[in-house]
């Protein structure tokens, strides 16, 4: 007797090796997938509900100082290494792996105001308010960090007034300083090479343009940005705005791009060639904004506010992507990316520095390829669905302390308020006798030259 | 060269000037004349456009002596040639200075220029006794300027080390460069009083004075420095630096100048009248003016002396004239204010940094517009590769420098830019050596012919391009059709092309049928009809002709056998031919054409009479693949057989096309028009029905509360058999009336109330707003566009694996651990494509 039997081919049905998953045939027609659409959809809302579970952004709050911390520099070789500097004087040298202070001195009668690490990553700077700048030479090649840094300072810089901020040339043995006037400073000299000013009284931030390394932004007190060039010894513009600017980061990657941390709770990205109008501006704080910083892409932007909150802020968007608290995380006076995109660092009020994940709901250590995989897609539906209202809805929830809710909604209203009278009053006189006023060109006073 | 640690000596001369005065009138005189030259030229240079760079080195050379022999001799040039400008001796010995011709002359003048002045004829003693005092003083000054310059020529080839030393000096403190370098030009100027005094007349209100080429120099050298300022990129620092200090110094200069015209002008006026009292007054040859200096003629020395002949005013008088303008003169040199020579120098080092930032836009745009975008980044460009070969080198360099680029261009005039180039070139170089003499000739005249002919049919065609007249068109067409193959010659050539021809002719066919435009349905013929001309010859003609096109035009054709599809060609008259496929069934003469039936439209039970039903579906099959044998109905009948209809078919003998005589159909056909068409739309008012029963069901969902009926029993009585009261019935009445005015409002309030066949729903479904974007995201211009995108799916259910793992990867990508560090050079290149797919 025949028996019938289905047979099939072994090679269309087995797998090559025995960790593979098995072969599943697919028919791709879209005829056969009128529902595709649907399904996809489904799986977009339900990754975007996954990753408001798994955003889970604390890492590690890091203790020691003992008082508020209210400068910071990170080391350009080691992505583990964190200098912190604190009211009280006291400067901290941190291994973010194991969330450990390596080396501490109190380096400063009174506040540390600045620090930074120079370009070789082999010494690092700090200035205060005891009008002091101190070197300490920081052997990175040596594995045990608790002796790379040698117990006394290297140098000593004095001055008649204390320092308010310190950065490095990111090529050239040079480092300025700020008080009333811009220093910059070679450290073989013992003397400023040259001295920039332009009539501020008093300057609190001095930032080196990360690539076209010559040019150099300060903020000042008397509510201005200056642009210097250390190339002609010469200031090239000032920028007032309306309010003081507390921070200036240059966009690492777009050279004439930066952004000034004001403090009326915006944010400010200027192009340095045409300043006559805001690249963007970055809403949501709901107090002045303490410092800044890019992503080393260039394409984020964090932010530490009085609000005691951090916000992260993707660079050509109007509003924050994610918002970092803690109940116990005072007012922020200094924020960093990591090197590698991937964390945030906080020194607050309360004496502690935090680490936190860039992307809230990313998952830290190894991740296998069909993992990677799957978390594209996941990335890529929640992007394409983004504008769905229910997709949206649970993206945007937050849970955010009560204060910084209320600070909020008092501010739209305030806002609605002020545009509705101002509406009315615009309804009721003589159509163009009220202009409308750019919100982007607002709040600059004047650029002088 | 560094000038202000030139004008910083300059100044030291100064100093020593004052210490040495000496007497040499010849000199004076010639110093005069050339440093009125010297002064003019700076305000009349407007016949010769100076470029920027030679702007630059007039106004180093202004302060500069050692130069001396190089701008000498471009002196020399342009006074030897006779039209140029430079010191004339007239018939009585005096230097005529001829303000409108004078070229540039740097301060001091020139030597040689001086020697050519004899120094007796250039001044008479008795001259001297007359004007011994003003010149003395002119002489005296312009001598010690002299004596300065030989001796500074001497102590600077001498000491050319010093020079470097105050150089250094100099730069430490720019402000005060520029002090000197606009002081040093207006001090030196300033020597020479008379001329100064002139100038303040003469130069200062050049507007007063339109004859006088003395256009506004200065604004020129303005838009000089603007020039400078914005592409300083060639430049350096210090050179835009000094540049813009010099401007604004000049501007201001101008400015004083301005100020101080009118006190200037008055005395000079004043000196002039006093100097010039016998001259008549003129009419007015030119542009009325206070002082009328005439333009043309030019005011020589001779006039200013000759008059002061008949000077009354001591000569002490004057000198105190001159020196009041002196001190005006100085007055104009105050230095450029610290404040305003910051500002320039902050706009000048912005510009500059502008332009340095600007060299990382095109890195921005490209990292911008990546498709995908890995960090930290790789450097992919030529320095950071590793080139396995020489030609690997050769086929990415980029020439950069100047010499490199005129390298390139020269190659490529020549044909040499690359390997393949000059292989090509071999190679024709080949060919033309395997050729003889006169085999070149040939081929040179042959290519020559060859291009003669095209360019004469080209003008030809561009000549009857223009040609606009109807008749040259008709007989162009009429041409073009004779030469056109036939329908058939064509199908055996290209039947493709063939078959589209014929479907345009029976596209044009169907035209003629519905519009009858050349059988009086046209233009003309209607025209024609309505005015009820008689034909005449000429009109008959157009007539017939019109019948023929429409004759022509309403012939069906088809392609022949051979040619592909099978059967000859019919005319519209062939009864019962089978034209293509089975499309058109004619039942015979004289029925017409009553139904349409498709071969689809058959029915497989129909009964096939007197004919096998293999015969029939034989021919069908034939006849709907088209092959081979010409298929032609041997009178299809269709008739009413109970509810089958009938069709009766025969087959011809296959091969022969139009083989068979069409015979006619005796029988006739039993279903009426009527009945064909209500069985054919059988059902559709149920559907009509329905689909009204639907609206209105809609329409009640959407209405609003209607009166409610009455409860029974309520104000009536009730229970088995009991009728409603009357006024019962009335209220009902009342009520039903209401309802019906609310459903004919609500009715005509819907949106498709004028529309039968269509249900608008304009309710909002809470449930489905939920899965669409209430409003159009940012990035996309039409709903379809976001529709398009989110409706394609991307998940590797629906895709292959490759375009799933494109479509899922994330548009920027770091590595955990690794440090992302900011560019570092703007010449960066970086791999992968951008977004719209370039390279």
């Amino acid at each position: 007797m025949k028996i019938r039997m289905l047979s099939r081919d072994a090679a269309q049905t087995t797998r090559p090796r025995s960790n593979d998953l098995p072969r599943l045939p697919r028919n791709l027609d879209p005829e056969l997938h009128p529902f595709s659409q649907a399904r996809e959809y489904t799986r977009a809302l339900n990754a975007t509900k996954l990753e408001r579970v798994f955003a889970k952004p604390f890492v590690a709050a890091l203790d020691g100082h003992r008082d508020g911390v209210y400068c910071m520099a990170r080391h350009p070789n080691h992505l583990s290494a964190m200098i912190s500097g604190s009211g009280d004087g006291e400067l901290r040298v941190w291994n973010l792996i194991n969330q450990k202070t390596v080396w501490s001195h109190t380096a400063h009668k009174g506040f540390v105001r600045g620090v930074c690490v120079a370009n070789d990553g082999r010494s690092i700077l700090s200035c205060g308010d005891d009008k002091a700048i101190r070197m300490w030479n920081f052997d990175y090649d040596n594995k045990n960090w608790a002796t790379a840094v040698t117990e006394e300072a290297e140098s000593v810089w004095l001055d008649d007034e204390g320092f308010t901020s310190i950065d490095y040339h990111r090529s050239d043995q040079l480092f300025a300083t700020c008080n009333s006037s811009v220093q910059i400073w070679n450290y073989e000299r013992s003397n400023p090479l040259f001295n920039l000013s332009w009539g501020a009284d008093s300057l609190h931030c001095v930032r080196f343009n990360p690539t076209e390394t010559h040019v150099l932004a300060s903020a000042g007190s008397d509510r201005m940005i200056m642009l210097y060039d250390i190339r002609t010894k010469s200031p090239l513009t000032k920028l007032t705005l309306a309010m003081k600017t507390n921070a200036i980061a240059w966009n690492p990657m777009q050279a004439f791009n930066f952004t000034a941390a004001n403090e009326d709770h915006n944010c400010y990205t200027f192009d340095m060639r045409n300043m006559s109008s805001a690249l963007n501006i970055l809403k949501d704080h709901v107090s002045a904004v303490m410092d800044i910083d890019y992503s080393p892409t260039g394409k984020e932007i964090v932010t530490g506010s009085y609000d005691c909150s951090i916000r992260l802020f993707r660079a050509n968007e109007g509003h924050s992507r994610d918002i970092y608290h803690t109940r116990r995380m005072q007012r922020i006076f200094c924020v960093r990316f990591s090197q590698d995109n991937k964390y945030v660092v906080t020194g607050s009020d309360d004496t502690n520095l935090r680490l936190w994940k860039a992307r809230a709901a990313e998952k830290l250590g190894p991740v296998s390829s069909r993992e990677r995989a799957a978390l594209n897609y996941a990335d890529t539906l929640r992007g394409r669905f983004k504008h769905m209202p229910e997709v949206r809805r649970i993206a945007r929830h937050r849970h955010i302390p009560k204060a910084i809710h209320t600070a909020a909604r008092t501010k739209r209203e305030m806002k609605e308020a002020i545009q509705r009278k101002e509406d009315n009053m615009r309804e009721n006189s003589r159509s163009g006798s009220i202009p409308r006023e750019a919100e982007r060109k607002k709040n600059i006073v004047s650029q002088s030259r | 060269m560094n000038n202000r640690g030139l004008s910083r000596r300059r100044q030291r001369h100064e100093a020593r000037k004052t210490q040495g005065p000496g007497f040499h009138a010849e000199s004076g005189a010639a110093h005069l004349s050339s440093s009125l030259s010297a002064k003019k030229a700076k305000k009349t240079s407007k016949k010769r456009e100076p470029s920027l760079a030679e702007l630059k080195q007039r106004m180093l050379n202004a302060f500069e002596n050692d130069d001396y022999d190089d701008d000498g001799s471009l002196l020399a040039a342009d006074v030897d040639d006779g039209a140029g400008g430079g010191p004339d001796v007239d018939d009585r010995g005096f230097v005529k200075i001829d303000l409108g011709k004078l070229g540039f002359n740097p301060m001091g003048g020139n030597p040689d220029d001086d020697e050519e002045i004899d120094e007796d004829e250039a001044f008479g003693e008795s001259d001297e006794d007359t004007y011994g005092d003003i010149l003395n003083t002119i002489a005296e000054r312009t001598k010690n300027f002299s004596r300065l310059n030989a001796s500074d020529r001497k102590r600077r080839h001498v000491a050319d080390d010093d020079e470097d030393d105050e150089e250094d000096d100099s730069d430490e403190d720019p402000s005060m460069a520029g002090y000197y370098s606009g002081d040093d030009e207006d001090e030196y100027a300033g020597t020479d009083s008379l001329a100064d005094m002139l100038m303040a007349g003469v130069g200062a209100s050049d507007d007063d004075y339109p004859g006088i080429q003395t256009d506004s120099d200065s604004e020129e050298e303005l838009s000089f420095a603007g020039e400078d300022a914005s592409d300083s990129d060639a430049e350096d620092a210090e050179d835009a630096a000094f540049l813009a200090e010099f401007t604004a110094r000049h501007r201001q200069a101008e400015g004083s100048a301005a100020r101080d015209a009118e006190v200037s002008r008055v005395q000079a006026v004043k000196l002039v009248q006093s100097i010039d009292g016998a001259q008549p007054e003129q009419t007015e040859a030119y542009a009325e003016s206070e002082m009328n200096l005439q333009p043309s003629a030019g005011l020589s020395l001779r006039d200013l002396i000759s008059s002061a002949s008949r000077l009354d005013t001591t000569a002490s008088g004057m000198k105190g004239q001159l020196k009041s303008l002196k001190k005006i003169r100085d007055a104009e040199l105050a230095p450029v204010h610290s404040v305003e020579a910051e500002r320039l120098t902050r706009e000048a080092a912005y510009n500059m940094a502008k332009d340095s930032v600007t060299e990382w836009q095109p890195f921005v745009a490209r990292l911008n517009s990546m498709e995908f975008v890995s960090f930290p980044l790789m450097d992919t460009s030529v320095s950071n590769q590793r080139l396995n070969s020489i030609n690997e080198l050769a086929s990415t360099h980029e020439s950069e420098t100047a010499l490199e680029k005129d390298i390139q261009v020269l190659l490529e005039t020549a044909g040499l830019q690359n390997e393949a180039s000059i292989a090509a070139l071999e190679e024709d170089d080949d060919q033309m050596k395997a050729l003889t003499a006169e085999e070149m000739a040939e081929r040179r005249a042959q290519l020559a012919r060859m291009r003669h002919l095209l360019l004469s049919n080209e003008l030809k065609q561009a000549r009857q391009a223009k040609i606009k007249s109807k008749a040259f068109r008709r007989v162009k067409k009429r041409e073009r059709e004779r030469k056109e193959l036939s329908i058939d010659e064509m199908a055996a050539v290209d039947p493709q092309a063939a078959r589209e021809r014929l479907e345009r002719m029976e596209m044009q066919r169907l035209e003629e049928r519905m519009t009858q435009r050349h059988r009086g349905g046209g233009k003309w013929s209607r025209e024609m009809a309505k005015r009820g001309v008689r034909p005449n010859e000429l009109l008959r003609g157009a007539m017939d002709e019109q019948s023929r096109i429409s004759e022509e035009l309403r012939t069906k054709r088809t392609l022949s056998l051979d040619a592909g599809l099978g059967g000859g060609s019919y005319s519209d008259e062939d009864d019962g031919a089978l034209s293509d496929g089975l499309d058109v069934v004619r039942p015979g003469h004289g029925a017409g054409l009553r139904a349409v039936i498709a071969g689809a439209t058959l029915d497989p039970g129909a009964a096939i009479g007197q004919s096998s039903e293999a015969s029939a579906s034989r021919s069908l099959a034939a006849a709907l693949s088209g092959r081979g044998s010409a298929v032609a109905a041997g009178g299809a009948s269709l008739d009413d057989h109970g509810d089958e209809f009938l069709l009766d078919m025969d087959v011809t003998g296959g091969g022969n096309g139009g083989g068979a005589e069409p015979q006619a159909n005796p029988f006739a056909i039993a279903l009426d028009q009527k009945d064909l068409v209500e069985r054919a739309f059988e059902g559709d008012d149920v559907f009509e029905a329905d689909f009204q029963k639907e609206k209105d069901h809609d329409m009640e969902l959407n209405l609003p509360d209607l009166p409610p009926a009455d409860v029974p029993g309520w104000g009536s009585w009730g229970g088995e058999g009991a009728r409603p009261s009357q006024a019962a019935q009335r209220r009902e009445a009342k009520r039903q009336r209401t309802i019906e005015k609310i459903k004919s409002a609500a009715r005509a309030g819907r949106s498709d109330a004028n529309l039968a066949h269509v249900i608008i729903n304009d309710r909002v479904n809470k449930k489905q707003s939920k899965l669409h974007a209430d409003i159009l995201p940012h990035g996309f211009s039409t709903r379809s566009q976001y529709d398009n995108l989110i409706s394609r799916p991307v998940g590797a259910a629906f895709n292959t694996q490759t375009a799933a793992e494109r479509a899922t990867r994330p548009r920027v990508m770091t590595k955990a651990g690794h440090i992302i560090e900011a560019p570092r050079s703007a010449k960066m290149t970086l791999p992968g494509r951008t977004i719209s797919g370039k390279e």
